[in-house]
């Protein structure tokens, strides 16, 4: 039990209620120390099993820190205190207390060690980071926060469903190998599918993540889809149907971001494409595979981080994150701009920068198991992060044309937990071995090979060329101010259109049918009791004595049958 | 512009043409000295990066005639951002 009470997810949870209590300028405080201290706490912890305890005659391990949980753990440990550091101008309340209360369930999912456990903190999750994105407070915000609630309770639901069904059938609530043959494994993989941003559940992401306020996007980037890439890992390695879905995911983001014009957007297509390459590996589901989606994970978290955090301090200054509004910002934010391209360069998998070291490694391991066709879709799914990521972001925010806007660059915080986040991004791809001696599986790969490096340098610098002859030869797409329609169009016209047409129609049918039966209701209430004076009223008038004899007779009568029952 | 500050396309361009090379004449090197095993011909990644680049780009223009609406198709476009007032 001391293992429950020392479980960083809790420490969190009680910094969540204290911020909400405290002044802003107070609580911004535990947003840096809290995940310092829970970091701190996990280490020692590392290996550690426990918090165990018995519900319904059902175990619950609350607390489990193996190797793949830990990593995990330490990830969000670390994205919690850089994004906190980022948002340490905030003076709201309610952010930062979710803020927290969103790392909390977060970790305190990956640390779970049972289905009902995740379950509880994975709702948790949905419903904090909810409120992160409704703390924007602007009418889109709270519009987008309510399809992401939906959506995301929608997930909590189905891994609820599969884990009712798994229980029922098997008296277990171990979160282990789980498997699509598992009792409950379909509808919890889609419950998870969702928060992974599955081809045609993925819009949440790029519907919410361009509405929250500059921090909370970067908090929301962090946690959801790497707690659900996570729990795949844990739940379905090597289901051969994630490979092709995260084929899927790797591909279809690009074409959206190459005519997006939302920077934030860009990312959040960015970030499912990055997804994907997680999945495919947890579909091959090797030890080499499932260290690299890990590691990929571990990587994504920091650089994605980095990116929405300059396109969050660029919308700081300037006020929007529009590509058509934005230019040659590198005069006025070089920090901001250096930053940006050295997350760009790392999402990219340029050699010496993080991205490459992971992301490596599950390319490797496609082409170990002979899989040439996804390695080569993969391939050109990696062309695409140069153009989204690697290029379009940083080129049309800090150079391109110049939009005449000079702001003073980000503020001093910002470009700490700026400079902190691109140091780590530099720190693991110089010296992979930190990252790798903390993944699931021991390994001893290696990286840098000539032939890796040259194969990514080529790829890197061709994709380059081609966005050099492109946009000098005015081929590129122009950054254009418009709405491109995703599968939320699905939710948000038709099937809206058909809702909306049910409901009208029902109340309809509903105004038919009571409408007249409650008029007359209405008019004998009125004759019985409301009228009572009216000579024609039922209770009006005089009434004959007969008739006052039969209700006395009636109503004493009634009264002796009460008294005998009684 | 002048092609030396960071602002200016032609750097830009010069050092990915400068890189392309490096990376061409590293690739006919190892495959000069029978370091590649398996890859097809010199120049393959080059023509994968160059090639699905290209394929994108004008993949995407075509799926935007087909995606594209006006700013506001959903809803009122957004005010801009602006940061708490007594904010850094």
């Amino acid at each position: 039990m001391s293992h429950a009470l020392l479980h960083p997810a809790y420490l969190f949870f009680a910094a969540a209620a204290i911020a909400a209590a405290l002044p802003p300028r107070v609580a911004r405080w535990l947003l840096v120390i809290t995940p310092a201290i829970g970091l701190a706490l996990l280490i020692q912890l590392q290996g550690v099993t426990g918090g165990e305890f018995t519900l319904f005659g059902l175990e619950l391990v609350t607390f489990r820190a193996d190797r793949l949980a830990f990593i995990f753990g330490v990830i969000f440990h670390i994205a919690a205190l850089l994004a906190g550091v980022y948002a340490f101008h905030l003076r709201d309340r309610l952010e930062q207390s979710m803020t927290l209360l969103y790392a909390g369930a977060a970790i305190g999912a990956v640390l779970a060690g049972d289905l009902l456990t995740l379950f509880i903190h994975w709702e948790l999750t949905a419903i904090s980071s909810a409120l992160i994105v409704w703390a924007a407070r602007t009418p889109q915000a709270n519009a987008a926060g309510l399809r992401y609630m939906l959506w995301h309770i929608g997930s909590g639901l189905l891994v609820l469903g599969g884990v009712i069904i798994h229980v029922h059938a098997t008296g277990d609530l171990t979160f282990d190998a789980l498997g699509l043959d598992a009792p409950g494994g379909l509808l919890i993989l889609l419950g998870f599918g969702i928060k992974a941003g599955f081809p045609l559940l993925h819009n949440w992401m790029q519907d919410t993540y361009p509405r929250a306020t500059p921090s909370g996007t970067v908090t929301l980037s962090s946690f959801s889809t790497k707690l659900a890439i996570y729990a795949l890992a844990r739940g379905y390695a090597g289901e051969e149907v994630l490979i092709w879905i995260g084929v899927v995911m790797t591909l279809f983001p690009i074409f959206f971001a190459v005519i997006e014009n939302d920077l934030r957007k860009v990312l959040a297509y960015s970030l499912n494409n990055q997804l994907g390459f997680m999945v495919v590996g947890i579909g091959i589901g090797t030890e080499l595979a499932i260290n690299g989606a890990a590691a990929h994970a571990f990587a994504h978290i920091l650089y994605k981080s980095l990116l929405f955090m300059s396109m969050g301090a660029v919308l700081y200054r300037t006020g929007t994150a529009l590509a058509s509004q934005l230019g040659g910002l590198w005069r006025s934010m070089p920090v901001t701009m250096a930053c940006c391209i050295i997350a760009s360069l790392s999402i990219s998998g340029f050699p010496l920068f993080s991205g490459f070291v992971t992301k490596s490694m599950t390319m490797d391991a496609v082409s170990i198991e002979h899989l040439y066709l996804i390695w080569g879709l993969l391939m050109f799914a990696s062309a695409g992060v140069v153009d989204h990521s690697g290029i379009k972001v940083p080129f049309f925010a800090f150079f391109a044309h110049d939009s005449g806007q000079r702001p003073r660059g980000a503020p001093l915080h910002m470009r700490v937990a700026m400079l902190s986040t691109a140091g780590l991004c530099i720190g693991i791809g110089l010296f992979p071995g930190l990252l790798y001696n903390h993944l699931p599986y021991p390994t001893d790969f290696v990286p840098y090979t000539a032939g890796h490096v040259i194969a990514y340098l080529q790829l890197l610098f061709f994709a380059a060329l081609a966005f050099v002859w492109l946009f000098q030869s005015g081929r590129y797409p122009d950054e254009l101010r418009s709405t491109n329609l995703d599968s939320d169009w699905l939710i948000r016209k038709p099937l809206f259109a058909l809702a909306t047409g049910v409901y009208t129609t029902l109340a309809r049918l509903r105004d038919s049918l009571l409408h007249p039966a409650a008029a007359l209701a209405e008019r004998a209430i009125r004759r019985v009791f409301i009228d009572p004076a009216r000579p024609d009223a039922l209770l009006g008038g005089a009434w004959r004595s007969g008739a006052m004899v039969l209700w006395a007779v009636g109503l004493i009568g009634l009264y002796v049958l009460l008294f005998v029952v009684g | 512009m002048s092609s030396s500050n960071p602002g200016s396309p032609t750097l830009w361009a010069r050092l990915t043409i400068a890189g392309c090379a490096v990376a061409l004449i590293a690739d006919l090197i190892l495959w000069a000295t029978g370091h590649w095993h398996g890859k097809l011909f010199p120049g393959l990644y080059a023509l994968i990066g160059f090639g699905s680049y290209c394929a994108i780009v004008f993949g995407a223009m075509v799926w935007r005639k087909v995606v594209m609406r006006p700013e506001d198709y959903y809803e009122d476009v957004p005010a801009p951002y602006t940061p708490p007032e007594d904010a850094p």
